[in-house]
């Protein structure tokens, strides 16, 4: 080793170095040991002694260690952190400064002459840091000095920014990293060292904090270059894996916690410690604001720490309180102060050199909103009468309750607002028909009539928007939303009043929208997230669909994409089973697991098409109803074998899109078509709902919907990509005739409410008759049996509470049941009873549960004989009663009101509270998370910004 | 070729290749789809078949023998002519409370027998009543049963020609008021009178409404009686005088519904009669389709043997017009009446032993089913006989217990055809056939004619299907 200069006769300039060896799992440490060790050896200063530590680590490395010349070589176990190790080589220092290295810093040369002569020109230095480049590349600054706010927050003055010696001038810092710093040695002994409570993070600033309040400076000195690879044995280690970043979190808010405790008056320690777990609770919110819930984990993990960290916090207090001769206020002026900090936020980073730069949506120029205005007017014309309806009513529809506690008290855990005494999950369905009605909360059934008149200018938008991520064309995407908004399922659903099924169509293009990306970016998971739970909850016949398609993404982000976002796509589907989970727990608990796949809502045998090969046909050509989507009324003797033919443009449109260019994405959205398809072939033959003595089967409207969406997008696809430029009239030509199909196939629907087919109609606010509507207004627990008989000579049984049966009351637990309870069997009794002039005292029966009123409902028309026996009988009976008295006649039916005192609606067991709420509170926090991570930020906007709009891979191989 | 370029070409070629099989096999999946059968799954609805607790039982009998025009001051005021006595009894020794309606603008009223269910179960209760009238306008024998209300019953008989002062007896033994509507077919068809229309019984009432006051002059009238808010009890007491000379008394009890096959039992042609001399026939026929024109076979049997009597007769009938047959000619003694119709019909047999001073006449009216074990009662007067009839193709064992004792008298009523039994007057009997049977019992007395069918006991409860 050539000594350049002599070396000093007195001790105080002798050097003594500390390098800390730990290998952590795979990293190469013996080879940085050895790049680290020849560096040391070619120093132009050489250091005195050295004194290296090993943590753990193999024989090869302690080799290497002790083949190095060093004075000492000391074994610790591989646990020790950076400042135990520094605290363990402590006793054998000698000399007047001690240089902190570890396996991964490699100086330069000249590091030490220049650090050591940054130390000797000014005495009130206490250390001085060199400047941290990257392993690899000397031009990149890995830290140049470390700043602190107000709040003590971390801030790397230099972190990550190209070398052009713009730091270069800057000396005085509040302190550094810890690598490579060179500290006299009565300073390291009166400061004792590293302080090992802060977990390897903020050790430098840390030790720097503590070396300006015992009286000494802190200085940089830029011209001293160190190389540091970042294997984490001193200071953070650089987040390649997610591990790393995990650990790196973990250490950086456990330090920074230390430091708030240790830092802080006597006085305000214990505030700091009560806010630990609320400043946890906020910063979680906040990571999830920043699309981060990755850092969620390891931040409660240093809360948990810190929490029971009183021993290192106390120690470091007064090892900070022993060596303090100094005021906080040296430190104040050195703080990063908040418009340094924007400045440095507001930094967007360059985007990178031939990334993608998205284009502008072209909402406005691309005729997007004339699209939609244009939908609305259409709407108009079609449903003019809606304008002036309160409630809408026909079909599946029912009122909205009419308050906002009522709605949510519908879509929460408990007693239900059907049933005898029916306690348990409500229908996720219940959820999405609160927020409906919140919209309007002071009518809520209002709102449900503006869903109606907006379903068309909403469909069209967001058919229009889902394009957007097939095609960049204008035309096309104004194509998709015309094509979306006049989908046949949407207009039958909409002219037989299916609330579930336009709720589903107006949500699953958004799905689509967000659902495609939801690889990418937190925010569109989070979006995808709430609108997959919406869509399933509104047609839980889709989930079959919807978990193959969540399965295939899963596939293809492990297969193309090495598991990147696969956290994202797992994500998306925890609302939906949080959501869920309530009622499937109750339905395999039940035996009933099959009525899950029920639609929700009113359960309604509307018309729909049969489950034979003539049904399936007609399915296969986008139509769910038997009448041709409404031609056979329009035409009634006219031919319309053609009608099913007018989406066969489509459908060859949607086959062409495999063999362009983009078969990638045509493929994809064939398969989602299929799995529409297969859908609603099989929901034609289920039927495991039923209302009074009628099966309900499933509405196959919905799966065509998928269907309906899989085939769009597929010949917008094929549009788009498949054809020349050179042949843009055949394109415009192939759009006008798709679009012309789908206008004939709806022009029936939009024609329905003037022609008087449709089936929705205008209604009162309640289903039960107005006095029992104006009890139940200020009483919500009013009990209302119905009576109805049925066609076959039975009866049915159903107990309303308060002022109406409502959309959101509905319970598929009732209407899926498959084996009478024993509440089933009280309620049949009850109601035989009723019916029938048994002598024993009903009524007491009924008073006891809390039913005030009996309504004995008419027969869905035609009467049949066996059904008037039954209404004139049960009349007679119910008449003979003297403790009833007739209320009167009303076009809802014959209604008596129990003439005593009713006792109140038995409440629900506590047991069942308690489920309650933590159920919801289950179901808050989870849709919580999604919302946060949903609400789009500017950096997540940026983010978006840097990726194409339009999915999927393009292949320009050329024609 | 350059390189590059057959790159090109392979890709392009791939690509179409493999778009074309995914396209094709797209197609043929879904076509495949649409043809073949896809399993279905339907679960029917949640029905619970209930049993309603049991009802009390209640019969209502028709009441005293009444007379209208007594009083030559008030040619509308009723006055009790013979009082009822009343026979009655139940099953099993259960608790049953007699009590009386009251007759409005006469006084007391028939009685009512209420028995409340007795250990779980309802009870049988019958009970039968019968009067004999020997007044200057009113004079006979008549018996008829106390039968439940109900809401729809037709009478069949009467008339409301001159001679006859016949009254249409309403009674709502019920709790609550009933609204009843009087729908008198005749000769003109059915007609809603002004004074048959919304007759309201207030509860525990009976009411008069004489036969002339609704259609008079109408020769043969059956009335529908339909009633709302409670059922009711009707019958028609129906009397005649031939010049100053009254002929005979009946009370006609309700037929509960129209039957396509109608079987009357226990019609007496009593001895000394003399056959037809007048209008007044012997054995006459009433029927009446309501709804619909329907043809008619009337066959005849005698008790005694199997074969009809006479061959049966064919007739057509219109609907809404009832009509009259006479069957002329028969020996004295017990005979049944079987009209089978395309259409549901009602229909009862007069029979009068003559038209002088003391003769008496009797309208029998139909025998429902009876499957279940049930009580009937026989009145006081001339002993009377059961008349079983056996539709079936198999013999039919009765049992026939009297209440109280425990003697029954067991015997089989032949394949298609009919047994007579002698019973006791004002006695109670328990009546248990193996198979279905239809039955009636008829009283033949010097000058005194009546007859009633048995009815089934309703005590058991019928199941309701519920679809909670």
């Amino acid at each position: 080793m050539p000594n350049v200069s002599p070396l000093p006769a007195d001790t105080s300039s002798r050097i003594h170095a500390l390098l800390v060896v730990r290998p952590d799992g795979r990293t190469p440490a013996a080879f940085h040991l050895r790049r680290t060790l020849a560096a040391l050896a070619e120093q132009s200063r050489p250091v005195d002694a050295l004194t290296i530590v090993v943590c753990g680590g193999d024989d090869h490395l302690l080799e290497v260690a002790e083949t190095a010349g060093a004075e000492n070589v000391v074994r610790a176990p591989s646990s020790t952190g950076f400042a135990a190790a520094t605290a363990l080589a402590t006793p054998r220092l000698q000399g007047g400064a001690v240089w902190l290295l570890a396996q991964d810093t490699a100086p330069e040369p000249d590091a030490l002459a220049r650090l050591a002569g940054g130390l000797e020109v000014s005495p009130s230095v206490a250390f001085v840091a060199p400047k941290l480049v990257r392993w690899d590349d000397r031009s990149e600054i890995v830290s140049l000095g470390v700043g602190m706010t107000r709040f003590g927050r971390t801030v790397g003055l230099a972190d990550g920014e190209l070398d052009q010696g713009q730091h270069d001038g800057r000396e005085d810092v509040l302190g550094a990293d810890v690598r490579g710093i060179l500290v006299r040695a009565d300073t390291w002994a009166t400061l004792a060292g590293l302080d090992a409570g802060l977990a390897g993070a903020d050790e430098g600033l840390d030790l720097a904090v503590r070396a300006r309040l015992a009286g000494g400076r802190v200085s940089l000195v830029p011209s001293a270059l160190v190389a540091v690879a970042g294997d984490g044995v001193a200071a953070l280690p650089t987040p390649i894996t997610p591990q790393r970043r995990r650990r790196a979190v973990y250490a950086a808010r456990v330090a920074q916690l230390h430091r708030r405790l240790v830092y802080a008056p006597f006085a305000a320690v214990p505030l700091h410690w009560l806010s630990l777990l609320p400043l946890a609770l906020w910063r979680t919110v906040v990571d999830l604001v920043r699309k981060q819930p990755g850092r969620i984990a390891p931040e409660w993990a240093a809360a948990a720490v810190a929490l029971v960290g009183v021993v290192p916090v106390a120690r470091a207090r007064r090892r900070l309180a022993a060596a303090r001769t100094a005021s906080w206020a040296q430190v104040t002026p050195l703080r990063v102060g908040f418009d340094e900090l924007r400045e440095r936020l507001d930094d967007e980073p360059e985007v990178a050199i031939g990334g993608h730069r998205r284009r502008d949506l072209r909402f406005f120029a691309g005729g997007g909103a004339w699209l939609v205005l244009a939908a609305l007017l259409l709407s108009i014309a079609a449903f003019p009468a809606l304008l002036a309806w309160p409630v809408l009513g026909g079909g599946a529809m029912q009122p909205l309750a009419t308050t906002f506690g009522r709605m949510w008290m519908d879509a929460g855990f408990g007693l239900r607002a059907l049933g005898l005494d029916t306690v348990g999950p409500a229908d996720p369905f219940a959820a999405v028909a609160a927020v409906l009605g919140s919209l309007a909360p002071w009518a809520p059934s209002r709102a449900l009539v503006l869903l109606w008149i907006l379903a068309l200018p909403l469909s069209a938008l967001g058919g229009w928007f889902a394009a957007t991520r097939v095609t960049e064309r204008s035309g096309l995407r104004l194509l998709g939303g015309a094509v979306w908004a006049l989908a046949p399922t949407l207009l039958v659903a909409l002219t037989q009043g299916r609330p579930t099924a336009v709720i589903a169509h107006l949500l699953l293009p958004w799905l689509f929208y967000a659902g495609s990306v939801a690889h990418r970016s937190w925010s569109a998971a989070g979006a995808t997230s709430i609108i997959l739970a919406a869509v399933l909850a509104a047609a839980p016949s889709l989930t079959p669909a919807a978990i193959a398609v969540w399965l295939g993404a899963i596939i293809l982000a492990v297969a193309l994409r090495a598991g990147r976002g696969l956290a994202r796509l797992i994500w998306t589907v925890v609302p939906t089973v949080a959501l869920a989970a309530p009622l499937v727990w109750n339905a395999l608990a039940n035996d009933r697991a099959w009525g899950l796949l029920a639609d929700p809502g009113v359960p309604w045998a509307g018309p729909q098409v049969a489950a034979d090969a003539a049904g399936r046909a007609l399915l296969a050509a986008g139509i769910p109803t038997t009448d041709l989507a409404g031609w056979t009324t329009l035409l009634p003797d006219g031919p319309t074998w053609w009608v099913p033919l007018l989406s066969v443009p489509l459908a060859l449109l949607a086959l062409a899109a495999p063999l362009t260019q983009r078969w990638a994405v045509g493929t994809a959205l064939l398969v989602v078509t299929a799995l529409g398809l297969a859908t609603a072939f099989a929901a034609v033959g289920v039927a495991v709902a039923f209302v009074q003595s009628t099966a309900v089967p499933l509405w196959p409207g919905t799966g065509l919907s998928l269907a309906w969406l899989g085939a769009t997008g597929a010949a917008l696809v094929a549009l788009d990509a498949g054809l020349a430029p050179r042949v843009a009239l055949v394109r415009g030509l192939a759009a006008a005739l798709v679009f012309a199909g789908a206008a004939v196939l709806a022009a029936p629907s939009l024609t329905a409410m003037s022609r008087g087919t449709a089936t929705i109609a205008s209604a009162q606010a309640s289903t039960l008759p107005a006095f029992v509507a104006a009890e139940g207004r200020e009483n919500p627990d009013v009990g209302t049996i119905v009576l109805t008989p049925q066609a076959d000579a039975g009866v049915a049984a159903q107990v309303v509470w308060g002022a109406s049966e409502t959309l959101g009351g509905q319970t598929t637990l009732l209407s899926t049941r498959s084996e009478a309870t024993a509440q089933d069997e009280e309620l049949a009794a009850l109601a035989a009873d009723l019916v029938t002039p048994s002598s024993e005292d009903v009524v007491m029966q009924l008073v006891d549960r809390g039913i005030a009123f009996i309504l004995l409902a008419p027969t869905t028309p035609p009467e049949t004989d066996a059904a008037r026996t039954m209404r004139l009988s049960a009349t007679t009976a119910l008449g003979q009663r003297d403790t009833l008295v007739v209320v009167g006649d009303t076009a809802k039916g014959e209604l008596w009101r129990v003439d005593l005192d009713v006792a109140d609606r038995p409440r629900q067991a506590a047991s069942a509270t308690v489920i309650g709420r933590w159920i919801a509170a289950g179901q808050v926090a989870v849709f919580g998370i999604a919302l946060l991570l949903a609400i789009p930020t500017g950096a997540s906007i940026r983010a978006a910004r840097r990726t194409p709009r339009v999915v999927g891979p393009h292949w320009q191989e050329g024609r | 070729m350059s390189d590059r370029r057959v790159f090109r070409w392979a890709t392009t070629s791939a690509r179409l290749l493999i778009g074309t099989a995914v396209s094709v096999g797209a197609v043929i999946a879904v076509v495949t789809a649409v043809s073949v059968p896809w399993p279905t799954l339907v679960r029917d609805p949640l029905s619970v078949t209930a049993t309603p607790a049991p009802a009390a039982s209640l019969i209502a009998c028709d009441g005293a023998l009444l007379s209208i025009g007594r009083d030559p001051t008030d040619a509308d005021a009723i006055t009790v002519a013979a009082p009822q006595s009343v026979v009655s009894g139940v099953a099993g020794g259960a608790p049953v409370e007699e009590s009386r309606l009251l007759t409005t603008d006469v006084g007391p009223g028939p009685a009512v027998f209420t028995a409340q269910p007795f250990e779980g179960s309802a009870v049988d209760v019958a009970a039968t009543g019968s009067a004999t009238a020997a007044g200057e306008d009113l004079a006979g024998f008549a018996a008829s049963a106390c039968r439940p209300p109900l809401l729809d019953s037709w009478l069949v008989g009467g008339s409301a020609a001159t001679g006859a002062a016949d009254l249409v007896l309403l009674a709502n033994p019920g709790t609550v008021p009933a609204t009843v509507q009087l729908t008198v077919y005749g000769a003109a068809g059915p007609q809603t009178p002004p004074g048959g229309a919304d007759v309201v019984l207030a509860a525990g009432t009976q009411r008069v409404v004489p036969l002339a006051g609704l259609v008079l002059g109408e020769e043969t009238p059956v009335v529908r009686v339909s009633a709302v808010g409670s059922p009711v009890h009707a019958s028609l007491q129906t009397s005649m005088t031939r010049t100053l000379t009254p002929i005979g008394v009946d009370q006609v009890g309700p037929v509960a519904q129209a039957e396509s096959t109608v079987t009357i039992a226990g019609i007496t042609v009593p001895r000394g009669s003399s056959g037809a001399r007048s209008s007044d026939a012997v054995t006459v026929l009433r029927m009446l389709s309501a709804g619909a024109a329907a043809n008619v076979r009337v066959t005849l049997t005698s008790t005694s043997g199997p074969e009809p009597v006479r061959d049966p007769v064919e007739v057509a009938l219109e609907a809404g017009r009832p009509l009259e047959l006479a069957l002329d000619g028969l020996t004295p003694g017990s005979y049944t009446a079987v009209i089978e119709a395309d259409a549901p019909v009602v229909a009862a047999v007069r029979q009068s032993s003559g038209v002088e001073e003391g003769d008496d006449f009797a309208w029998y009216t139909p025998g429902p089913e009876i499957a279940v074990p049930s009580l009937f009662a026989t009145p006081a007067g001339p002993r009377p006989s059961l008349t079983v009839v056996n539709p079936s193709e198999e013999p039919v064992t009765v049992v026939l217990t009297e209440v109280g004792s425990d003697d029954p008298l067991e015997f089989s009523v032949p394949a298609l055809g009919s047994t007579s039994v002698r019973l006791q007057s004002r006695g109670v009997y328990s009546f248990d056939p193996a198979a279905p049977v239809r039955a009636g019992i008829s009283m033949t007395g010097d000058g005194a004619l009546a007859g009633m069918p048995l009815w089934p006991s309703d005590v058991a409860t019928p199941e309701i299907v519920v679809y909670p």
